[in-house]
C-alpha cells in the first residue's frame, strides 16, 4: 500500500468485484475486456458523444452508420466494444462480428449468410452481454403477446399475427412473421423441437429450403441474397419486442480491403454503399452499423473504399474540416492513436481499477507510473505508447505480483520487466471469443 | 487529461445506476416491484426466489402457471436488475435449465 501523491480519476465509486476480475484477466491477455470499457477508457469524449449519439438516434427510429478509422493499435476494436456497452445500457439489442475471407458483406458460396449466422451468434441484450440471446428476444416477443391477448381476452396466436403485420410488408417479413409464430406453437403445443428449429431459422442456420419447408412449412431460408434484409426486419422485430433498436457492429472491415479479385471486393463495396444509403435516408428504421477498419482500408484509392466513387463521395472528409477543427458529424470517425499523456491517464485508471475503485488500495504511488513509462520508452522506443496492449499488460502483471507479494518494493520489479521480440503486425485475429486489443509491438515479461 | 475526465463523466453518467424514484402508490399486492418488472413477472420473480434451485421441468412449470415464456422473462426481470442495481437478480448457470440462481441482495434492492 501507498500513501504519497497519488492522482484519482473522477469516478470513485467502488468497482464491482466480478467487473473488476473481468476487466483485469481479459486486459492481462491482451483483449477487449466484454464489460466495464468505461472504467478504462483515455479521452475520445467526442467521439464517445458521436457514438451516443448516433445510439439515440437509433433509439428514435431514426439510423446510423459509422466507419470507425484507426491504425492497428490505435484501439477500434475497444472502441466498438465500448459503443456496445454503450448500446446495451440505452437497452438497444446489439450484434457483432469480424469480417474475414469467409465471412463477407456480398458473396455466393455462403460467406455472407456466414457472417449473418455470426452476427446472430452475438445477438446481445443487457441482460445477456455475452451473446446468444434471440431465443430470449422471442420469448419477450411472445411474453408480450400473451400479456396482451390476456388482458384483451383474444386468442395468442391472433394478437402475435397481429403485432407481426408491419413486418410482413416487407421483404421477406412474411417468413419472418411465419417463423416467430411457430415459436409460440411449438411453445404452446410442448414441441421444443418446433422452437428451436424456429430460433436455428432466425440465426441462418438453415442451409436449404427443403429443411425449412419440412421443418418450419417456409419456403425461404436466410441466404447470401437476403440477409441484408433480414437485419432490417430483425431491427423492427427487436422493437416489437420492447427494445429500443439493433446496433451492429463489424470489425476488421480491412478483411474486404485484402479480397484479391476485384469484382469481389467491389461487389462488397456495393452492398457496403446500399447499407450507407439506407441509413443516410434513414430508410431502415431503428438499425445502426458501426464498421471498423484501418486508414489503407477507407483511403487506398486502388483497393480501398475511395476506389468506389459513390463511396468516396459519401465519406470525404467536410472540406471545411482542418487537424484542430474535427467534425464528428460525418460517417467517419478518425481514432488517433494514444498520446504519452493518454496513457498516463490509462495507467492511473489501471491502478484505480486493480484496487477496484478504492483509492486507499492503490499498489503503487504516481510515480512508480512515470518510471514505468521510462521504462517502456527506454526497452520497446519513443512509440510505446501508440501501441498499448503490452504496456497495459504489462503493467497489470506487476500490480499482480505486487499485490502477491507485499514484501516487495515497485522499484526493483520496473527494473526487471524485459521486453520479448515483437509479435508480428497482422490485423487482429478473428476469433469471436477472443478479441485481441490491438497488435504490433514488443511483449514483456517479468 | 481534461478530456479523459470529460469522457469519465460522460461514461459515468451512461452507466450510472441511477438513484431508485420513489414507488408510487401501489394499489395491488403485487405492485410492489420496482417499475418495469409488471405483476406478472413480479410474481414469476417472487417464487423463483423461494428455491435455490429448479429443475428445468419444474421451470417449464413456472413460467407456463405464471403464462410467460422463461427466457424472455428473465430477460426483462434481468435487464430491469441491472438498470437499477448493475447485477442481474436471476443468475442463469452454464448449463441453463435448472442451474439458476436467485441472488438475494439484489432482489432485496429491487424490491421496495
Amino acid at each position: 500500500m501507498t500513501e504519497p501523491t497519488q492522482s484519482k480519476p473522477t469516478q470513485s465509486k467502488p468497482i464491482r468485484p466480478r467487473e473488476r476480475d473481468a476487466i483485469v484477466a481479459a486486459l492481462r491477455a491482451g483483449v477487449v475486456p466484454r464489460t466495464g470499457q468505461q472504467h478504462v477508457q483515455v479521452g475520445r469524449v467526442a467521439e464517445v458523444q458521436a457514438v451516443l449519439h448516433d445510439i439515440e438516434r437509433i433509439a428514435d427510429g431514426g439510423s446510423s452508420s459509422r466507419f470507425v478509422i484507426g491504425e492497428y493499435g490505435s484501439g477500434k476494436t475497444f472502441f466498438l466494444h465500448l459503443a456496445r456497452s454503450i448500446a446495451l445500457e440505452k437497452r438497444l439489442v446489439t450484434m457483432h462480428a469480424d469480417l474475414a475471407p469467409d465471412r463477407r458483406l456480398q458473396a455466393t458460396s455462403g460467406r455472407a449468410r456466414a457472417l449473418y449466422a455470426e452476427l446472430t451468434r452475438n445477438l446481445a441484450t443487457r441482460s445477456r452481454p455475452d451473446g446468444g440471446a434471440m431465443g430470449a428476444v422471442v420469448e419477450r416477443f411472445v411474453t408480450q403477446a400473451l400479456g396482451q391477448a390476456r388482458a384483451e381476452g383474444s386468442d395468442p396466436a391472433s394478437v402475435i399475427a397481429t403485432r407481426l403485420e408491419t413486418l410482413t410488408e416487407s421483404t421477406g417479413g412474411y417468413d419472418f412473421a411465419h417463423v416467430v409464430g411457430r415459436y409460440w406453437h411449438g411453445h404452446d403445443g410442448g414441441d421444443d423441437q418446433l422452437k428451436a428449429d424456429a430460433v436455428r431459422w432466425l440465426r441462418g442456420e438453415f442451409s436449404t429450403r427443403a429443411d425449412a419447408r419440412r421443418a418450419l412449412g417456409v419456403r425461404t431460408v436466410v441466404d447470401d441474397g437476403n440477409y441484408y434484409d433480414q437485419l432490417k426486419l430483425m431491427s423492427r422485430f427487436v422493437v416489437l419486442a420492447g427494445y429500443d433498436g439493433l446496433l451492429i457492429c463489424l470489425d476488421e472491415m480491412v478483411s474486404l480491403y485484402k479480397l484479391s479479385n476485384a469484382q469481389a471486393r467491389m461487389a462488397n463495396y456495393e452492398q457496403l454503399l446500399r447499407i450507407l444509403n439506407d441509413s443516410l435516408q434513414g430508410s431502415a428504421a431503428h438499425l445502426g452499423f458501426l464498421f471498423g477498419g484501418t486508414p489503407e482500408f477507407m483511403l487506398d484509392t486502388r483497393r480501398g473504399l475511395f476506389s468506389y466513387p459513390a463511396l468516396a463521395s459519401r465519406l470525404a472528409e467536410n472540406s471545411f474540416a482542418a487537424p484542430e477543427l474535427v467534425d464528428h458529424s460525418g460517417p467517419v470517425l478518425r481514432l488517433a492513436s494514444l498520446s504519452p499523456e493518454d496513457l498516463y491517464v490509462l495507467l492511473t485508471k489501471l491502478r484505480h481499477v486493480f484496487a477496484a475503485g478504492d483509492p486507499g488500495r492503490y499498489l503503487v504511488p504516481d510515480e512508480a507510473l512515470t518510471r514505468y513509462m521510462e521504462h517502456c520508452a527506454r526497452r520497446i522506443g519513443n512509440t510505446y505508447f501508440r501501441t498499448p496492449r503490452e504496456t497495459i499488460k504489462g503493467f497489470l502483471d506487476l500490480l499482480a505480483l505486487l499485490d502477491q507479494h507485499p514484501e516487495l518494493d515497485w522499484r526493483s520489479l520496473i527494473g526487471d520487466v524485459v521486453p520479448v521480440p515483437a509479435p508480428t503486425d497482422t490485423p487482429e485475429t478473428d476469433t469471436p471469443e477472443t478479441v485481441d486489443l490491438d497488435d504490433e509491438l514488443s511483449s514483456f515479461q517479468l | 487529461m481534461a478530456e479523459t475526465d470529460a469522457v469519465s463523466t460522460l461514461l459515468t453518467g451512461i452507466f450510472a445506476e441511477p438513484e431508485p424514484e420513489p414507488a408510487p402508490p401501489a394499489p395491488l399486492a403485487d405492485a410492489r416491484f420496482a417499475p418495469g418488472i409488471d405483476p406478472v413477472h413480479g410474481n414469476l420473480l417472487r417464487e423463483l426466489a423461494t428455491r435455490s434451485s429448479w429443475s428445468e421441468g419444474e421451470l417449464a412449470e413456472l413460467a407456463a402457471r405464471h403464462e410467460v415464456l422463461l427466457e424472455g422473462a428473465l430477460d426483462l426481470i434481468n435487464e430491469v436488475a441491472i438498470e437499477i442495481t448493475g447485477e442481474p437478480v436471476v443468475e442463469v448457470g452454464e448449463n441453463g435449465g435448472g442451474q439458476l440462481r436467485v441472488n438475494d441482495e439484489v432482489f432485496r434492492e429491487i424490491t421496495s
